[in-house]
């Protein structure tokens, strides 16, 4: 991304980085998650020597709240998050939707996740937006991701509001060619704040008397709206209008093409709020509406209650009518299903006599995602196995959100649920109170920073028994590898502020408490074996490198990593390691009947050794 | 503006860290030089710990960045039963479908007692009747010749490019090559091995 390139294949995620780094923004700040992480990495990349603050913050309401800060400072301010981490800055996202006084700019970037692609929930940022009166908008491609976060930092200062940009995972996560504008030179990144209680104290009275300002404020919006050079309509000769946003709208686009029909367009990009006087227009026009969305039906609703409180005689179909699906993600084929039942036109489905999927899938093994080889996780939730079977104890595993989620995966089957970030201890105290099992809440570093801390100091407060394992591979290892507070280095690599989760847990007054090494496999039976048995609220903290991080070092510093193989005259053929422990690196022969190590996988972390009953597993 | 008149997709199968984001980067920034509009999806997150991993580029007059069914001109696997399940996106008996010969066993397999990866012939029933221009290539043997594994997935873009009437040029890719491993000249030389081994390799089998 240098000056002298005009035009570069780039990821809607580095898009909207791409147009946070063009609008000359001061101070960036947020949290990964899924598909949003690369917003931030490549603010972070880029950003380095403009003199900006970027940081990863602990969790997204901080990220929110830094951006806030900023932007009440009167610099530009960003945050990004996936859906679900606005759920977790909602309750300062809502009130400073209210309050505006946004004097720099204030963008923040929602990737929303259709079809769970790597997400718990479906949930719709549009609704959001409605709920707070908040500015949403909704780009298309990378070109417009780019351009419409330039746009909407003007759009910010001149209505003293934040604007939600939302995406979408395949927005965030497509390539598309991207014309690039100038890195503003800056002088200085401080602002200053100037006292305003009435407009920055949530008192009652104050959020009183902003809210009808507010209400009135989006009112002179939505007449805007109608205008806006985001929302643009695409004048066809058929009767049909499609009303669509986002990536819906290059699937009509495609699914057109295709079957040669030519309907009205209506593409909004300022989506909310909605331009309510053009979409009365074009109802007025035509005959037959379309509307193609996804996630919750936002225009749908909004459109059908316009067209009655109207008196407009338009039939309009959506997910009511089963045109649109209710779940996941929209395709080309899709809309050009949907399109063929509104336009009455013959719909061939492809791929009539051939195999099918389901056929194919059936004969195919499955791929789910796994736990790396010598992922220190595997082990550590292998020695809590060992340590409970011992005790003949059946416990309760709360889990949470981070790659060890992947414990649920057989043969470990150790994740009994999974919620939300932070939910593991927070779950592991009702548990504790509710019932007489044993409990064992797993949480990883980065989540333990981001919203474990409350629910641990709650479970010294109230009393609530369990063994809580912090799975700690010092880094945030599912969205790639971010720093955590423990590392002691920030968004740009520069040097940062260190706090070791040990200090937070003898902070609080955790009296039981235990480090130990995953790949010292029988340290960590017996020390999970003590937790277990002081019959207390106690922490254990299973401390070990992530295994890719580490293979990523040790190929950086050019060193070889020590591998193991199966020593075939010891090997008996009991198939522990692959029934029981499954590295990815071991598999099973079955002419052989040895077991068999991909030394191009194996990270050397030396678990396997321990948990052969024959010690089969030898050093190279 | 050199833009293609008529669409050109092409549908990427594989498994986590086989390299297909990296082979989509090339193909995507060889279009990009030639000016031809390019647009690709790809999925990150959980599915790269060893999950299955598609990348779908779409060149000339498209919108959206997903192939539909039925809709691609090639389907360029890393994985010998990943092809089956990526099979459907291939355009019924006129697509190619290039894919590698090399198997990748999940782990999750050896759970089950006796488990086994399904033999080739039966995976390759099912690809079969969905296209007839069906080409097997050992991409990890010639990975090897070329001195390192990782290049498989270049050698399976090698053949991609040996595609009659394929839009991009070899020219371009070079220079993309360039951009993915700046200043690299070791990779660089490694990858274009492994490029021409397996362009040469799909001339030979279209013979």
């Amino acid at each position: 991304m240098t000056k002298q390139v005009t035009k570069m294949l780039l990821s809607g995620n580095e898009a909207f980085a791409r147009g946070v780094l063009e609008a000359g923004v001061d101070i960036a700040a947020a949290y990964p998650g899924t598909p949003s992480t690369e917003i931030m990495e490549t603010i972070a990349h880029f950003g380095k020597d403009t003199g900006m603050h970027a940081e990863w913050s602990i969790n997204e309401k901080i990220a929110f709240e830094v951006a806030l800060g900023a932007s009440w400072s009167g610099l530009r301010s960003f945050t990004a998050a996936k859906h679900v981490g606005l759920n977790v800055a909602a309750d300062s996202f809502f009130t400073a939707a209210l309050f505006g006084g946004m004097k720099g700019g204030f963008v923040m970037v929602i990737a929303d996740d259709p079809s769970f692609h790597s997400s718990q929930n479906e949930q719709d940022t549009r609704m959001y937006a409605l709920a707070a009166h908040a500015i949403c908008m909704e780009p298309s491609t990378p070109q417009e991701a780019l351009d419409m976060t330039k746009y909407a930092y003007e759009f910010s200062e001149k209505w003293e509001s934040m604007v939600v940009i939302r995406s979408t995972t395949r927005l965030s996560h497509s390539r598309g060619p991207v014309i690039l504008g100038e890195i503003p030179k800056r002088e200085t990144n401080k602002g200053e704040f100037i006292k305003d209680p009435a407009k920055f104290v949530c008192l009652p009275g104050n959020a009183r008397r902003t809210k009808p300002l507010l209400l009135a404020k989006m009112d002179e919006i939505k007449d805007y709206s109608s205008k806006s050079q985001w929302n643009v309509v695409e004048k066809g000769k058929d009767p049909l209008l499609v009303i669509t946003s986002g990536v819906s709208y290059l699937y009509v686009k495609d699914s057109v093409q295709e079957m040669g029909i030519d309907p009205t367009i209506y593409k909004i990009g300022l989506s909310n709020p909605m331009p309510e006087a053009k979409i009365i227009e074009l109802l007025k026009e035509h005959p037959e509406c379309l509307i193609a969305e996804e996630v919750e039906p936002y225009f749908e609703l909004k459109v059908k209650a316009l067209a009655a409180e109207n008196g407009i005689k338009v039939k309009i179909y959506g997910r009511k009518e089963k045109v649109i699906p209710i779940s996941n993600e929209l395709n080309p084929l899709i809309l050009k299903e949907s399109l063929s039942k509104v336009m009455k036109k013959e719909f061939e489905a492809v791929g009539k006599g051939l195999p099918t999927q389901t056929e194919i899938n059936e004969l195919l093994p499955n791929r789910p995602p796994e736990l790396c080889a010598g992922c220190p996780h595997r082990s550590t939730f292998y020695a809590i196995k060992k340590a409970t079977r011992k005790r003949q104890i059946k416990p309760i595993m709360p889990g949470d959100i981070g790659c060890y989620t992947l414990g649920f995966m057989a043969p470990l089957n150790a994740v009994d649920t999974t919620v939300a970030m932070g939910a593991s201890i927070g779950i592991a105290n009702g548990l504790a109170h509710a019932t007489d099992q044993q409990i064992i809440p797993v949480i990883g570093d980065s989540t333990f920073f981001h919203t474990g801390i409350p629910a641990l100091v709650n479970a010294i407060v109230n009393k609530a028994k369990f063994v809580l394992v912090v799975m700690d591979n010092h880094l945030t290892a599912m969205t790639g590898g971010q720093p955590t507070p423990e590392l002691g280095y920030g968004a740009f690599g520069e040097p940062a502020g260190v706090v070791m989760i040990e200090q937070v847990c003898k902070g609080i007054g955790i009296k039981n408490l235990w480090i130990v090494d995953p790949y010292d496999h029988d340290k960590t039976i017996e020390v999970m074996g003590e937790a277990l048995d002081c019959n207390d609220l106690a922490v254990v903290i299973s401390r070990r490198d992530c295994a890719l991080e580490y293979s990523r070092k040790m190929r950086r510093a050019k060193e070889t990593m020590d591998t193991y193989y199966t020593d075939e005259e010891v090997c008996i053929g009991c198939r522990t390691c692959v029934r029981d422990f499954a590295c990815p690196a071991i598999t099973f022969d079955y002419e052989k009947k040895k077991s068999h190590v991909d030394e191009s996988v194996c990270v050397g972390c030396s678990v396997c050794r321990s948990i052969c009953p024959y010690d089969a597993f030898t050093k190279r | 503006m050199t833009d293609l008149k008529k669409s050109y997709q092409i549908e990427i199968a594989g498994v986590g860290g086989t390299g297909v984001l990296t082979a989509a980067a090339l193909i995507g920034n060889s279009a990009l030089i030639q000016d031809i509009y390019v647009v690709q999806s790809e999925i990150h997150g959980m599915a790269q710990r060893g999950g299955v991993v598609n990348t779908e580029i779409r060149l000339g007059p498209v919108s959206g960045p997903l192939i539909p069914d039925a809709g691609a001109d090639v389907l360029l696997s890393f994985e010998l039963g990943e092809t089956a399940r990526a099979v459907r996106k291939i355009k019924p008996k006129v697509g190619y479908v290039i894919m590698n010969s090399h198997i990748i066993v999940p782990p999750s397999l050896g759970i089950k007692k006796g488990a086994k990866y399904p033999e080739a012939d039966s995976i390759l029933a099912l690809i079969k009747p969905y296209s007839e221009k069906v080409f097997l290539i050992d991409a990890f043997e010639l990975a090897k010749e070329a001195g390192d594994l990782r290049t498989q997935n270049v050698v399976l873009c090698g053949a991609l490019f040996a595609i009659p009437d394929f839009p991009l040029t070899i020219e371009s890719l070079k220079q993309a090559l360039n951009i993915q491993f700046r200043g690299k000249e070791k990779i660089i030389a490694t990858n274009m091995k492994a490029f021409e081994l397996g362009y040469n390799k799909m001339k030979e089998l279209m013979k």
